[in-house]
């Protein structure tokens, strides 16, 4: 089932990230039981969890969720990371929603910018004086037939920043080796340090396009679709 | 009989605390108990203040003084009745002081007026005593059933301390004799601060402080409890609490939290008592810093880490950027009534000249410290050199005198370690030092380092047990019970408490620490935050650190690591169980109960920062109240295993030749800490002058053939090997 393998992914990306030294804290994933015909793949810590959506800045934001300890993910620079997975409880299991976050951390330099801080596990590496430009990120998937509309609203899209009605269109959903994946080639690499051709996966086949033509006809993302 | 142990500390009424002091010091006076003056705190739904003075003895239970210091007794009866029932209220607190609903110790009310004549009143309730029957009067007080353990009780709670070792999380026990088990007695253990504790804490001087103690001595726990004393005595006062590793913000803030509640039954005004990092960053509160403060009310620029390390170097940052701030500010305003700062060695000097010109003019500065702690290579410089000379006299600021007859209420050393078992700091102690460690082939002792001053041995808490600290002399130094009491390690056995173990691989290594951790949370009945695991070099922390976290992850064992990103200052998870991984900067400071040093053969066979190298060893393994297990691969380890069979040999003494002053200028050269730029020099250096030598051997070039300028200058420069380097370097 789709949510097994999905699961699998962030177990395999946790371990690895975890062996890399590239995570400090994290908090796993489960499979929850079947409810209102929906099963979801969340970890533990959403059931007390501030609200999250986008009405908060974001440097709140982060700083709320580091210090109440709600994420999957915190990285060595600590920026977080968040997975909410919810499937068809019956039929063939499909993604129904998922919303997954990459919120980097407003006060810490990033890691690019000097790998050698976190790396070498400066001991003033915390002293930085700007509070830092850092964007979040949000992949989100929604399939539901109320909420999608061609262009404005596409099935699965990226959101950049706080720009509340940025949807950049993306070609399917994205699993957690795809999300992952990224986040650690575009953020987290340099010349010298090279992670991704070892994260294992991914477990799922590339799933049918949910994008449209008229999405397709100007800037996406694209990701192995069927 | 043991004398009297008295600590003074300030009331309104200092000649009459004197004389009173005075009188339990000297050999007439009842002996065996403690005597607190201005001490403790205690509050009513109307007043807070201190009790005038507080006499605690095994026989006679507590005794408050009512003080007068003139010659009028007023309301003896209201007064004495008052301090009963405030202290009544205070003691009935504890547990362990209370059976039914009555005191187990009893309170005995005195009043002592040496100002007025004539043989005192004989009211047996409310005694007056004058100077004439001050010795019969406390005679004649009586505890029926006196109780060792309810006296140290009545200690402990007196100075707040009663719920140091607690865990907090409750410790659920099966077996009576598993680690868990072992611990939850170790944590019962009744904390009292001994007298030099009690000093630090509650005896405060105008001027500056200074609190040397070792690893596990109590440094942090005696700041926290004097930053409480002195927010609740001088509440008006600005009052700075400042440290080195982030990671001891947290538990600063619940300290002074839970000693200042149980002094006043209040919790502290954060906005007087100020916990602060060292440095500090923008973007509120929680991350501001002392160095940051400066530079905001002084108008001055100022540097974060990245622009600091540009400028002044990565070693440099700190210092360079406050002693920049010291010297650019025309004129500073002071901002703080007192400044505390933990871990003082690892921070520059002129933070604490910084710290010293923030303070108004009564400059009360305290300042504590490990000198083998000294995690950056260069140790504290004499107070003469951190604080400078006043303009005008070109006298020192600070100076530690040993003639001043107030020097040991202003120099205090705190001998006793109460976290390490003896066999564990005794151990920290030789790796630190490299007793044990073989000379290299052209050195003549294998020592790393040495105190400069042979006099800090026996403030630390070592006996010569035989032989002599001379130059060129053989020297066995050990620790008495006196020093590291008998119960932190009558719980194991010395080959339990701390061990050495040698693995082929580094996946060997991992996979045996992967196995002990699960049994410990589990046959071993440990909370997992009762473990703690350390890699010593920070360049390799995360790498090494990784792969174990990873195989807890498969085991479903949670843990995280402590790292530049523990934003929250805090290094234990409390939110869940989970074990923490640190590198050895934010290790600093805490403690637990089982500790894993791992990868510790790195660069262990390194001479350039050798001292350094040792010093982070000696950090880490005195993290343990308990069990300490070292761990490391292949030859390098060998090295270490042997030093340890050694120390085991010499039952946990140190047995060394005490180096000449040679050879301790040389181990100062050779072992001084060297960044990654100048450690390459060294090993260029080395190279390259082996290439000569081979040529000059095989005849390819002579030393004629040299310019003779240089050949002068090398003659020079290989004959006068043994001196100090240059600062300026």
């Amino acid at each position: 089932m789709l949510i097994d393998q999905y699961s699998a992914e962030l177990n395999d990306a946790t371990r690895f990230l975890l062996e890399k030294g590239l995570l400090s804290a994290y908090h796993p994933a489960s499979k929850q039981d079947p409810s209102h015909g929906v099963r979801e793949l969340v970890a533990s810590y959403w059931r007390g969890a501030p609200t999250m959506l986008g009405s908060i800045p974001h440097a709140e934001l982060h700083q709320e969720l580091t210090s109440s300890n709600c994420y999957d993910f915190r990285l060595l620079d600590g920026a977080l990371m968040t997975f909410k997975y919810e499937f068809d409880a019956g039929g063939k299991g499909l993604l129904r929603r998922s919303a997954v976050s990459f919120l980097p951390s407003p006060d810490l330099t990033i890691f690019q910018e000097d790998p050698e801080l976190y790396l070498g596990d400066e001991l003033f590496g915390d002293v930085v004086d700007q509070r830092t430009v850092t964007v979040p990120l949000r992949f989100d998937y929604d399939a539901r037939e109320d909420v999608v509309q061609d262009l404005d609203h596409p099935v699965s899209h990226l959101t950049i920043g706080a720009y509340k009605h940025c949807r950049i269109p993306l070609t399917c959903g994205a699993s957690p080796y795809y999300v992952i994946e990224f986040v650690l080639r575009a953020f987290y690499q340099t010349p010298k340090l090279t992670w991704t051709a070892d994260l294992p996966g991914p477990r799922t086949d590339p799933p049918d396009a949910t994008i449209t033509d008229l999405e397709r006809s100007f800037i996406h993302m694209a990701l192995p679709t069927a | 009989m043991t004398t009297n142990e008295v600590v003074r500390g300030t009331n309104s009424k200092p000649v009459s605390s004197g004389l009173l002091a005075d009188h339990f010091e000297s050999n007439t006076a009842h002996t065996g108990g403690r005597l607190f003056v201005g001490y403790p705190i205690t509050t009513t739904a109307d007043r807070r203040g201190p009790l005038d003075a507080v006499y605690v003895s095994p026989t006679k239970g507590v005794v408050v003084f009512d003080l007068v210091e003139g010659t009028e007794l007023g309301d003896v009866i209201e007064r004495q009745d008052d301090a009963y029932n405030r202290l009544e209220i205070r003691l009935k607190q504890h547990a362990g002081l209370v059976s039914r609903r009555q005191l187990l110790i009893p309170i005995h009310t005195v009043t002592y007026a040496p100002g007025v004549s004539g043989p005192g009143t004989v009211d047996p309730d409310h005694p007056v005593a004058t100077n004439e029957n001050l010795e019969s009067t406390i005679e004649n007080l009586d505890w029926p059933d006196s109780n060792e353990d309810v006296f140290r009780n009545a200690v402990s709670a007196l100075q707040s301390v009663s719920s140091i070792r607690a865990s907090g999380t409750p410790r659920p026990v099966t077996t009576q004799t598993s680690r868990g088990a072992k611990l939850k007695l170790l944590e019962q253990s009744i904390a009292t601060l001994d007298h030099q504790q009690s000093k630090a804490v509650i005896e405060t001087i105008d001027g500056v402080q200074r609190i040397r103690g070792l690893a596990g001595s109590g440094k942090t726990i005696v700041l926290a409890l004097k930053a409480a004393y002195l927010h609740s005595t001088h509440p008006e006062w600005d009052i700075a609490v400042t440290y080195n590793a982030r990671s001891l913000s947290d538990q600063f803030r619940r300290l002074i939290n839970t000693f200042t509640i149980a002094q006043t039954q209040e919790e502290p005004d954060w906005s007087k008592v100020h916990v602060l990092n060292s440095w500090g960053s923008g973007g509120g509160d929680q991350r501001d810093g002392i160095y940051r403060k400066f530079c905001v009310t002084n108008s001055v620029p100022f540097y974060d880490f990245g622009r600091a390390k540009d400028r002044w170097g990565q070693r440099g940052a700190f210092g360079g950027a406050c002693s920049e701030a010291l010297t650019v500010t025309a004129s500073i305003t002071p901002q703080f009534d007192a400044i505390l700062v933990d871990e003082a060695q690892d921070l520059p000097p002129s933070f604490l000249r910084m710290c010293y010109e923030m303070l108004h003019d009564d400059k009360r500065l305290v300042y504590a410290y490990d000198e083998l702690q000294t995690l950056t290579g260069t140790g504290l410089p004499p107070a003469e050199e951190i604080f400078g000379v006043f303009p005008d006299t070109e006298k020192p600021r600070v100076t530690f005198d040993p003639d001043d007859p107030e020097v040991d209420r202003k120099d205090i050393i705190l001998q006793k370690c109460y976290r390490n078992s003896r066999p564990v700091l005794v151990t920290a102690h030789a790796l630190g030092f490299g007793v044990y460690r073989t000379p290299p082939p052209n050195r003549t002792t294998g020592l790393v380092q040495i105190f400069e001053q042979k006099g800090l041995w026996d403030d630390i808490g070592y006996d010569v047990l035989d032989g002599s600290l001379s130059e060129g002399q053989d020297v066995t130094l050990g620790r008495t019970t006196d020093s590291s009491p008998q119960f932190l390690e009558a719980h194991s056995s010395e080959d339990d408490l701390i061990q050495f173990i040698r693995f082929n691989s580094v996946q060997e290594q991992n996979a045996w620490l992967a196995d002990e951790i699960q049994k410990n949370v589990t046959t071993d009945e440990l909370l997992a935050n009762d473990i703690i695991v350390i890699n010593p070099d920070p360049y390799t922390t995360r790498p090494n650190l990784g792969p174990v976290m990873a195989s807890l992850y498969d085991r479903q064992i949670a843990s995280h690591l402590a790292g530049v990103d523990t934003a929250a200052d805090v290094f234990f998870r409390r939110d869940e169980p989970s074990v923490t991984f640190t590198g050895i900067y934010r290790a600093k400071g805490n403690e637990a109960g089982m500790v894993y040093v791992t990868n510790a053969h790195e660069s262990i066979a390194n001479t350039g920062s050798l001292a350094t190298i040792r010093n982070r060893l000696f950090t880490a393994i005195t993290r343990s109240k308990a069990w300490v297990r070292v761990t490391g691969v292949g030859e390098d380890m060998d090295r270490l295993m042997e030093e340890f069979a050694k120390v085991k040999d010499h039952s946990y003494t140190l047995a060394f030749r005490y180096p000449t002053e040679a050879e301790r200028t040389t181990m100062q050269i050779v072992h001084r800490d060297l960044s990654r730029a100048e450690a390459g020099k060294v090993r260029r250096a080395d190279r390259n002058l082996s290439t000569i030598l081979e040529d000059l051997d095989a005849g390819e070039i002579y030393t004629e053939d040299i310019d003779p300028a240089t050949r002068e200058r090398l003659i020079r420069h290989l004959t006068q090997s043994g001196q100090k380097p240059d600062p300026e370097l």
